[in-house]
């Protein structure tokens, strides 16, 4: 009954994702239509991905190696994710007091916390998996056994990349805990693990690509890699019993064992975390300084972005990225510069300046620190609401302080680029454009959605970050127009001049913008008026 | 000067929180609002600071409506939530100073007046340390710093007292007295009732969103307590 009640509370939190603050029919039909949309586009492209894999693999009977590299995916992203998600649902959970002050085991505490990680993983995954497993059959037509089998994959292929990215969590935390700066010494490390499997990850998926070709031997070398995943297509190719078995208890044994050392060790993590540092500031002089109504509120949504470990990593990783590849540029121009190629799939008679321009554009529309902004708020909204402020220099605000985060980095990472490659005039000014264009673009697409989609009573900041409908609606908006420019640009390239290209791509987002702002202006208000915690 | 004119507030068209409330509280007043959980205070503080919409009727702040100039009328008010939910982020002197910007406070008056209630507060040591650090009633105190200090006409106040040492609290009504002395307008709910009944010059006392007794203690209470007066309204 215990379990039940917890779970149930637990999940109760977690349903708030899919309800919303209005009784109005149409317009909840609305809200519920463009995830419904989104969540069917972004499906039907990856199926289509499939498709097209699968369409060259069914011939010589090698479809599952598509299966593999979907779920092969799935088991990269949800270990990335799980880094510092398990961060914010396992040790800055609002609810530790609650849970703490009640009679209930330790080990439940943690299974439920665990279990809320898988829960949102699923549905993430669902995304990739099930166009996957929907192509296999198409091609495949295969027995029972296959449906059971993947049933139960989905439910437990995310178990053993969440346990261990759970268990660098807990190192993070640990090792965050021992220093003054916990919060941003938490970011730093995360960010480098983070970036490390990234190109890791990078590095694996050329891999298994490599080794597509000579598949013949996949399967041995996928259960060498995963032994999990080499169990799996085992099993549909060739079901046994006993691997069924071995399938079931591998997954679930590293659950057991972590929730087991967790309870142990999870909790005196929790009960030394110190948020709080002490400082005295400066001089009494400076304590007593007026700003600006505007400036002050930069300030207040500045200081709230860098007080959120999973805030800041969230939403600078696409940052990280490109003042990375721009000082690995400086050293290693020839091999960056072909992976770029690779990975966009375009010819080598492109320019690095063209691609750099895109990289720009990729790593900002990719960045949307404004769709979480107004759910951080949470119950303070009320303070910002009852200010003598116009809405209009509230939403300016949150407006103006992606630009104080992003633009350094952006400045540092093209200053590098033009230091090195001395690209052309046009070039400088266009890619310093589209970095400052897409901020502005990306800041007012997670500021309306966030408002059309607001989390005001979330238990962390990783619900708010990872787990709402507004921070997902924004990046696959952000990628959506990403995708859109480079197939816009691909089928103009031949007929038009690719430097009048860049500047109508230029023209259109900035438009896009105008757009978006006097919505936020006009609806966006009327939404932040409504907002009641 | 606070004006509510028959004020309605329904939640998604269905519960009705406030049902045609009015009454008024004049310049040098002490009002406390008065009811059980739910009875509607919170909706009723909310709607008049400016945070809750409501939909009929209206609310005048010195003569300002707050549907119609919501700004004019939040100068001349100051707000402190039951609970504050401060920017835990954020150091006290940082909120204090947040909250005067948007007043417009020049630097050498913000100085006096943080430094006044910082001192009467006993919070001059903990101006600089992290809000998140702060029990309740500390954060409540940098609450009422922040409202204070910009000197309001208007002060809206929602369960002013609770978790606050009994030296803040005695504090508090000694600047409640102060400010009424002065001419300013003093509002706020309240669950301790001796508080109220000594405190106050007129208070109301809602009940499922409709006020049902207001005027002085005196004519309110008669010969019984504030206390069985109250009682016997929420039996009825």
């Amino acid at each position: 009954m215990k379990t039940l009640s917890l779970l149930k509370a637990v999940l109760s939190q977690d349903m708030n994702f899919f309800r919303f603050s209005t009784k109005n029919n149409d317009s909840k039909i609305k809200k519920i239509i463009f995830p419904i949309i989104l969540f069917l586009i972004f499906g039907l492209s990856i199926g289509m991905y499939a498709y097209l894999l699968a369409e060259k693999l069914a011939p010589i009977k090698l479809t599952h190696i598509m299966l593999t590299m979907f779920i092969a995916a799935v088991i990269i992203i949800t270990f990335m994710e799980g880094i510092y998600k398990s961060q914010g649902i396992l040790f800055e959970a609002k609810d530790n007091d609650l849970l703490f002050s009640l009679p209930i085991k330790k080990s439940k505490i943690l299974f439920m916390r665990i279990f809320k990680l898988l829960l949102f993983q699923y549905i993430y995954n669902l995304m990739f998996i099930l166009p996957a497993l929907i192509i296999y059959i198409y091609f495949e037509k295969p027995s029972l056994s296959f449906y059971f089998i993947s049933f139960l994959m989905t439910i437990l292929i995310p178990i053993i990349p969440t346990v261990f990215s759970s268990a660098i969590g807990y190192i993070v935390k640990l090792l965050a805990n021992k220093s003054n700066s916990s919060k941003i010494v938490q970011t730093i490390l995360s960010s480098i693990i983070f970036l490390g499997i990234f190109f890791l990850s990078m590095n694996l998926e050329s891999f298994i690509e490599n080794i597509a070709t000579q598949a013949t031997s996949i399967n041995d070398l996928l259960t060498k890699l995963y032994y999990p995943l080499g169990l799996y297509i085992n099993l549909i190719t060739n079901f046994k019993f006993l691997d069924l078995l071995k399938f079931i208890i591998i997954n679930i044994i590293p659950l057991i064992i972590f929730i087991f050392l967790g309870s142990k060790y999870y909790f005196k993590i929790i009960f030394n975390t110190h948020d709080t540092i002490k400082s005295k500031r400066k001089t009494t002089k400076d304590l007593y300084i007026k700003s600006s109504k505007i400036k002050s509120l930069t300030k207040k949504e500045i200081k709230r972005y860098f007080s959120s470990p999973v805030y800041m990593f969230n939403t600078s990783f696409g940052l990280l990225l490109i003042l990375v590849i721009s000082i690995i540029l400086v050293f290693k121009s020839q091999i960056v510069f072909d992976m770029l190629l690779n990975s966009y799939g375009v010819s080598k008679d492109i320019s690095i300046s063209l691609v750099y321009y895109f990289l720009i554009f990729f790593a900002t529309s990719m960045t949307s620190i404004t769709s979480s902004c107004i759910s951080l708020e949470g119950k303070t909204i009320n303070i910002t609401k009852s200010l003598p402020i116009k809405e209009k220099d509230i939403l300016l605000s949150k407006l103006i302080y992606p630009f104080v985060i992003e633009l350094p980095f952006l400045i540092v990472s093209e200053l590098i680029f033009f230091i090195k490659f001395k690209p052309s005039i046009f070039y400088i000014v266009t890619t310093i454009l589209i970095g400052l264009v897409t901020i502005l673009l990306s800041g007012l697409i997670g500021l309306i959605v966030n408002l059309k989609y607001p989390k005001m009573n979330a238990l962390n900041d990783t619900e708010v970050v990872k787990q709402s409908m507004s921070s997902m609606i924004s990046v696959f908006t952000g990628m959506g127009i990403f995708i859109l420019s480079i197939i816009g640009i691909v089928f103009t390239y031949e007929k038009i001049k690719i430097e009048i290209l860049v500047i109508i791509h230029i023209l259109i987002l900035l438009l896009i913008s105008l757009i978006l702002y006097n919505i936020l202006m006009k609806n966006g208000i009327k939404d932040y008026q409504k907002i009641n915690v | 000067m606070i004006e509510i004119k028959n004020v309605s507030k329904t939640y998604d068209g269905v519960k009705k929180a406030l049902n045609d409330v009015s009454f008024s509280v004049k310049d040098g007043e002490i009002f406390a609002f008065i009811g059980h959980n739910g009875a509607g205070k919170t909706t009723m503080i909310k709607s008049i600071i400016g945070i809750l919409d409501f939909q009929e009727g209206d609310i005048l702040i010195n003569n300002k409506s707050i549907k119609k100039d919501p700004i004019a009328c939040k100068l001349d008010m100051a707000y402190v939530p039951d609970n504050p939910d401060l920017y835990e982020n954020m150091k006290a002197i940082d909120f204090i100073n947040f909250v005067l910007d948007m007043y417009d406070v020049p630097s050498n008056i913000r100085k006096e007046k943080i430094e006044k209630y910082a001192k009467l507060f006993e919070l001059e040591d903990k101006l600089t340390d992290d809000i998140a650090s702060f029990s309740h009633g500390m954060k409540q105190k940098v609450a009422l710093i922040a409202a204070l200090a910009h000197d309001p006409k208007v002060l809206i106040m929602d369960e002013p007292f609770v978790g606050l040492d009994p030296k803040a609290v005695y504090d508090i009504k000694e600047i409640m007295k102060q400010m009424a002395k002065d001419g300013k307008t003093i509002f706020f709910s309240t669950h301790i009732l001796d508080v109220a009944e000594k405190l106050c010059s007129r208070v109301a006392i809602i009940k499922n969103g409709q006020i049902v007794k207001i005027g002085k203690m005196n004519d309110i209470k008669g010969d019984e307590s504030l206390e069985q007066v109250f009682l016997e309204l929420g039996d009825k």
